[in-house]
């Protein structure tokens, strides 16, 4: 993965958070509607990052802080960055077809009985 | 800012060494509909454009430090564009409303997409259309064979013209047809008759004109939905012609469709795609789809091409009577069944 995906495409908002019209219209959601989307996405990215030994926090409805158990602290715009920091504070590559990953997901979920 | 769908129109022809680019982009530029169209040409080659507005671009591409290929910034690209916007502003130029970048044969074209669709001055006033891939049908499966961008230019596609089919046996085009087919199911296979391209029709089916989209997106549905059917191609390395040449440029690429019943949590499906195109993007080389988003009451629309992924957007209504997820997948050596099984425990995760 190339830093650049995420950082070339800071002029605006990602395609994540711009919103599911954003090709056809160009309002974007903002104050408490961002604010609660943002927690939301922040509550899933953490059920991945635990598997990482990361967890990460919304700072300010515009950046994310990701923390690695050993306490390092990085402050990125988008989700792609979320990805590639924590392989670096993890020290371990970020991959959702990981196996182990998946089967950490599902033994915590209601659709997935263990 | 511009509604999305109100940018500038840009135009990507591809296609590789010899395959009928220029000749195809002189039968386009004496189409009325690009009469107002500016036109970026990599070099000035021996068909002469006979047109107002041509410029050359520079070879001065960007490598990033640390980035992948399809992550490639094209200086010269932006730069010639940007000069023409500014110099469109200043009355020096005629206004244009569209505009047509010519690949080089050789060009990976990954780069030009992501230079489009990322750079941040371009996207505020541009954006990308409809990518169009020229493949000749005498030596177009050569192509494939031997060449990479080739390939790359075919997979790309959301047009592909087949040139030359007057001086190609009828065999070797349904074979080429197949094989392309394969290779990017969602690609509209048009063939050139001597020539003869339905220009207007090439231009006019764009994504993100919201007096075709709907169609569109229901012809890539239509022609994955046919071809699972025939479940035999989907494997990786099978054709009808049984040609099992592991070394073959497109031997490990792979297309098909996810289809999900359950609507999609649009925030994890977010999560999970940026997530696989992070760690596997060189190897995901398109995502288009059409999901049923939870609280979305018509049909979001997504568009992907490595790591690019194109704004997505609404339709007016559902196409069909089918309300199921549809995501087509064009892969690299990434079976089907994790991709598959990894989105839908994405997808019922819940907030910790």
């Amino acid at each position: 993965m190339c830093a650049f995906c995420a950082m070339l495409s800071g002029g605006g908002p990602h395609w994540t958070e711009a919103g599911t019209n954003a090709g056809s219209s160009s309002e974007v959601e903002g104050g408490r509607v961002r604010y609660l989307s943002r927690l939301y996405r922040v509550g899933l990215m953490n059920r991945i990052l635990d598997y990482y030994g990361c967890v990460a926090e919304d700072w300010s409805n515009n950046n994310y802080i990701v923390r690695s158990r050993s306490g390092q602290t990085v402050i990125v715009d988008q989700l792609p960055q979320v990805w590639m920091t924590v392989d670096g504070i993890a020290g371990k590559q970020t991959d959702p077809l990981d196996s182990g990953l998946l089967a950490v997901l599902r033994q915590r979920d209601p659709a997935f009985p263990s | 800012m511009v509604a999305y769908n109100q940018l500038i129109p840009i135009f990507v022809l591809t296609g590789f060494l010899g395959s009928g680019k220029t000749t195809l982009l002189n039968r386009m530029l004496r189409h009325s509909s690009l009469k107002d169209a500016a036109v970026l040409i990599n070099e000035f080659g021996e068909v002469g454009l006979d047109h107002l507005l041509v410029e050359q671009i520079d070879d001065n591409t960007v490598l990033l430090e640390g980035g992948c290929l399809c992550c490639t910034i094209r200086d010269d690209l932006k730069e010639t564009i940007l000069n023409l916007d500014d110099r469109r502003a200043r009355g020096e130029i005629p206004m244009y409303e569209r505009m047509v970048v010519e690949t080089t044969g050789l060009a990976e074209p990954s780069p030009i997409l992501f230079t489009l669709l990322a750079d941040q001055t371009l996207r505020y006033h541009y954006r990308l259309a409809t990518v169009i891939t020229t493949v000749d049908a005498v030596n177009g499966w050569g192509h494939l064979e031997r060449q990479e961008e080739a390939v790359k230019q075919a997979t790309i596609a959301d047009r592909i013209v087949l040139t030359k089919i007057d001086i190609a046996a009828p065999a070797q085009i349904t074979r080429l047809q197949r094989r392309l087919k394969q290779l990017n199911p969602s690609a509209e296979l048009v063939t050139a008759d001597h020539g003869a391209v339905d220009i207007e029709h090439l231009l006019q089916a764009d994504l993100y004109d919201p007096a075709t989209r709907g169609k569109e997106v229901l012809r890539w549905i239509e022609t994955e939905a046919a071809k699972e059917a025939d479940s035999h191609d989907r494997e990786p390395g099978h054709d009808h012609d049984h040609d099992h040449d592991p070394n073959r440029h497109d031997a490990h690429i792979h297309s098909f469709c996810l289809i999900y019943e359950e609507p999609i949590d649009w925030t994890a499906f977010g999560i999970w795609l940026t997530m696989l195109l992070h760690t596997h993007g060189e190897n995901v080389l398109r995502v288009k789809g059409m999901l049923n988003v939870k609280q979305v009451k018509t049909p979001v629309v997504i568009n992907g091409v490595q790591h690019i992924v194109h704004p997505p957007m609404h339709l007016d209504a559902w196409p069909d009577a089918d309300r199921r997820s549809r995501i087509i997948f064009i892969v690299r050596d990434i079976e089907r069944q994790r991709i598959e099984e990894s989105l839908e425990v994405f997808n019922a995760i819940e907030s910790g």
